[in-house]
């Protein structure tokens, strides 16, 4: 496509279908993509058929005047739009069976997605990277079926991170000790985060410790 | 391969009481069990992982002890290293932090 405008960025016609728990899933999936598109290219889901394009916006839809993270969103979001065959996806909203994603229910939660950090140049985990992640395992994982079947999630979570980080521009790593936390290193920098999944529990309630319907991200 | 399963229970029960979510290890530890006897787990999988409720990871549990009755005699010791060597290759997404991002190029 290189610098043209386009005016609808599905040429193969392959799919990414995404169906919503409910209107804040579906407010929060269209404001973080529209938000990371920068003005250029808007997302449109047919209510028809679930199908997720995107569309230039008149008098815009010019790639190259995305910035580097916008055009790696953009990349990205093509990728999974227009790679081969179908991913079926469910967005969710602060579901507590739901921490970010969940592999083999092919859901993610855009209230923890919207916890990391809005802005894409910050080093972190940022909410553009995680939604990348999220649809781009779903498209691995489902290898164009449109489900996950007997695919398992470890073949899935690196490519999906290394997807987030050509987003992100970092490198992200999952700690080999500690739980539920990630590194994002750049030029020699690195943030590390944790991710806390559970409410509080006290020496009486060990083993019935209650899921958080959104999760709450802490700096290390 | 008896020791080394009842290892690798014990570093996922340790997770579970401590009730941080998965740390490298414990993803590892449940992926060798997936793939010595074929039983998927229970854990909540995702960008962070955990098991939902403990009842989920007893379930687990349990399930692999009964396999390890019916099978203890017909694994080799060549089979769990060639299975941890595999499982070492396909995470190297676990890791301290690394600096190996190459941006594209403009």
């Amino acid at each position: 496509m290189g610098n043209n405008p386009v005016l609808i960025s599905d040429h193969l016609g392959d799919s990414l279908n995404v169906t919503f728990s409910g209107q804040d899933a579906k407010n929060a999936f269209y404001m973080l993509i529209n938000d990371g598109l920068e003005g250029q290219f808007r997302l449109h889901v047919n209510k028809d058929n679930n199908r997720a394009t995107l569309k230039a916006i008149d008098g815009k839809g010019d790639v190259s005047k995305l910035s580097k993270h916008g055009k790696a969103f953009y990349n990205e979001l093509q990728t999974v739009m227009n790679g081969r065959g179908d991913t079926n996806v469910e967005a969710v909203f602060a579901d507590s069976e739901v921490h970010t994603g969940r592999f083999y229910a092919s859901k993610f939660d855009m209230a923890d997605i919207n916890q990391f950090n809005s802005d894409v140049t910050e080093l972190g985990g940022t909410a553009m990277g995680k939604l990348i992640h999220e649809l781009h395992e779903q498209y691995s994982g489902q290898g164009g079926s449109g489900r996950i079947g007997s695919s398992v999630f470890k073949n899935h979570h690196g490519p999906a991170s290394r997807a987030e980080d050509r987003v992100n521009m970092s490198t992200r790593s999952d700690d080999p000790n500690r739980g539920n936390t990630q590194h994002f290193t750049r030029n020699g920098q690195t943030a590390t985060i944790y991710i806390r999944t559970k409410n509080p529990g006290t020496w009486k309630s060990w083993g019935f410790r209650t899921n958080r319907s959104i999760i709450q991200v802490e700096k290390q | 391969m008896p020791v080394k399963l009842a290892q690798n229970i014990s570093i996922i029960e340790k997770s579970v009481k401590e009730g941080n979510g998965f740390s490298g290890e414990t993803y590892r530890s449940v992926f060798f069990l997936h793939e010595l006897t074929g039983l998927r787990s229970n854990a909540n999988f995702g960008d962070v992982t955990d098991y939902s409720s403990t009842s989920d990871f007893r379930k687990d549990k349990k399930a692999w002890l009964e396999w390890l009755n019916s099978n203890v005699c017909t694994v080799h010791d060549s089979t769990v290293l060639r299975i941890e060597k595999a499982i070492l290759n396909e995470t190297n997404w676990i890791s301290l932090p690394s600096d190996n991002f190459s941006p594209p190029n403009e």
